[in-house]
């Protein structure tokens, strides 16, 4: 399993290569990706990335994921739809030597697929997510990819067909460091990142750089909020009680509960994933290259006892070790 | 003419009784049924429901949620008791269309020759359109219609927000001529997890999670529930969070809005 991470600037290249990273990806400002944060700059700058990267062996991966391929005025489309010339610039981001492509929509996936001058490879991202082996093979029939990233919401037991099937075709798979990103909802459904769908509280202030999906971290959760059962329940039910409290936590702290732990991490490493990845862009560079270290080590630590141990052992081993892991021992704060 | 639509999935006729679920569907040509967001709701029984409200001289829009391999083995079930009840029953199938939230269900309608009709479902219209800050949706840039204009998809699913959207669908049917939109509300959807909310708790350290395990616990209620910072409650159902909205939807499609702008057929959930 290799490690790759997110860069954001050309300076963090080497940075993330000498912490352990493999590969490495991001997005450009001025074409569309799955968030905003941490883009890098300009095609110059994404040039330079490509050529410190690629003279440290690095491949580059560019993220353009947006849900939707445009990223446009909408006074544009009121009246008249023309074309959107997003293939143009993909076409300099692969003139650029960019490695590989991420992308979400299939409008963007045929449109590359069928652009015969393209050196870069295609990638599936997590934002179109693929929960069954039928919807993974519609994408990777119909369009050249070569790696698959699986959604973070789906269990190692559900993503073994799709695994099979990548290892069958050729097809490289990629996984997110559950620790590290992923939101408890489907990634690019969820409209909880936006606040033009719900207006905030006077006088609420969130904490800087919260998720509203999960708006406090478990060790801070505020009193019990109000949950009120609908439809005809009586307030007296013995099953209310616990109900209301797992909505409250669900909506107040945790979000969903989460489909990833170190357990299922052992699970997909021993199915044989290729790709453990990190993707905040906006990290500063001193939290991604601990975070990438953090990576690093999880996988040498599976790696090695996979070698020694016959694999229940070796699960049992690595998890009793990662019981210890703590995010603020080795993550530092922002 | 707006068409009008509610929604009688499992839930509503749980709490409502068929005898009364029928007599709520008075005065709508369409009901949706099926279960849009959960594969753990997915039943064969659907298919009967389908074929009962169809009887009705109800036209039937049967939703399908985001499927793993189990869901998908559910779905194809139900499609193929479809097929078989609609040749049996010598039903039309103009009058039943499938509403899908995963390409699977796409592929599976196109590829077994059901000769469903297929709409793009309140998962899918991200792929698609694009929502403004004032709750206006546009469809920005020809090649992602294209893509599903392709596969016989023509007819999205939008959530109704606040007020009347203001959209392109019009100008875009110069392109499209079938392109149509279905707005359902009042309850708009903000997010959904396959993991659920209500259910599925507990604490799993040293343990892989195998599937969504599901208690049916959100057939026992839907809930509203404060955030600490956000002003307006949220209604909880099973894994997806809604916001409700109060706009004035039957009484402008009555007076033609919605038809202005391009919408034409609205659906009334009684529930989120």
């Amino acid at each position: 399993m290799k490690v790759l991470s997110c860069f954001s600037k050309a300076s963090e290249v080497e940075l993330l290569a000498q912490a352990g990273a493999d590969e490495i990806y991001c997005a450009l400002k001025g074409l569309n990706s799955f968030g905003e944060g941490g883009k890098v700059g300009d095609m110059d700058e994404l040039k330079k990335s490509v050529d410190i990267a690629h003279s440290l062996r690095l491949k580059v991966s560019l993220a353009v994921n947006g849900v939707v391929s445009a990223r446009r005025d909408i006074s544009e489309v009121r009246t008249v739809l023309k074309d959107y010339p997003f293939m143009n610039l993909l076409i300099k981001a692969d003139e650029a030597g960019i490695d590989s492509f991420i992308v979400a929509n299939p409008a963007v996936l045929e449109a590359l697929s069928n652009y015969r001058g393209r050196r870069a490879k295609l990638h599936l991202s997590s934002v179109q997510p693929c929960f069954n082996i039928e919807a993974a093979s519609f994408f990777l029939d119909r369009f050249d990819i070569s790696r698959f990233i699986f959604s973070n919401l789906l269990s190692p037991y559900e993503a073994c067909k799709i695994i099979a099937m990548c290892k069958k075709r050729g097809v490289e798979t990629e996984i997110f460091d559950y620790r590290f990103f992923g939101c408890s909802y489907i990634n690019g459904k969820c409209l909880m990142h936006n606040p033009q769908y719900y207006s905030l509280k006077e006088g609420a202030v969130p904490p800087p750089g919260v998720a509203m999906c999960r708006p406090y971290a478990s060790d801070s959760r505020p009193a019990m909020p109000e949950v009120l059962a609908l439809n005809g329940v009586g307030e007296d039910n013995p099953e209310l009680i616990s109900l209301k409290w797992r909505i409250a936590e669900t909506v107040t702290c945790r979000g969903p509960y989460p489909f990833y732990n170190f357990s299922s991490f052992f699970d997909f490493f021993a199915l044989g994933i290729d790709f453990l990845k990190y993707g905040t862009r906006q990290d500063p560079v001193c939290i991604k290259t601990a975070k990438v270290r953090a990576l690093r080590r999880l996988v040498d630590l599976a790696q090695k006892y996979k070698d020694s141990y016959p694999l229940a052992e070796a699960k049992a081993r690595f998890l009793k070790d990662m019981e210890k892991w703590h995010y603020d021992e080795e993550i530092p704060r922002r | 003419m707006t068409e009008k639509g509610i929604k009688l999935d499992s839930f509503a006729l749980t709490r409502m009784g068929r005898t009364e679920a029928v007599s709520a569907a008075e005065g709508y040509e369409w009901v949706y049924t099926g279960s849009e967001f959960c594969e753990n709701l997915l039943s064969e029984a659907d298919a009967d429901l389908v074929m009962y409200f169809l009887k009705l001289r109800k036209k039937v829009v049967y939703s399908t949620p985001p499927l793993t391999d189990k869901g998908v083995a559910v779905t194809e079930r139900i499609l193929a008791r479809l097929d078989r009840l609609f040749r049996e029953n010598g039903v039309n199938r103009e009058d039943f269309e499938i509403s899908f939230n995963d390409m699977a269900v796409c592929l599976a309608v196109n590829e077994n020759g059901y000769g469903f009709r297929l709409d793009a479902g309140r998962m899918i219209w991200k792929n698609v359109f694009v929502l403004d800050g004032h709750f206006n949706f546009y469809l920005v840039s020809r090649n992602e219609a294209e893509f599903f204009y392709g596969k016989g998809v023509y007819r999205y699913d939008l959530g109704l927000a606040s007020k009347i959207p203001e959209t392109n669908i019009k100008a875009c049917r110069k392109y499209f001529p079938k392109l149509s939109v279905s707005l359902f509300y009042p309850y708009f959807a903000l997010t959904s997890s396959r993991s659920c909310i209500i259910g599925n708790s507990g604490d799993r350290r040293g343990h892989s999670t195998c599937a969504a395990g599901c208690g049916k616990e959100c057939v026992f209620a839907y809930f509203e529930a404060e955030h600490p910072f956000i002003k307006e409650h949220l209604f909880v159902r099973g894994n997806t969070l809604f916001r409700k909205y109060a706009a004035d939807t039957e009484s402008a499609a009555s007076a033609g809005k919605l038809e202005e702008a391009g919408i034409d057929r609205i659906v009334y959930c009684p529930y989120p």
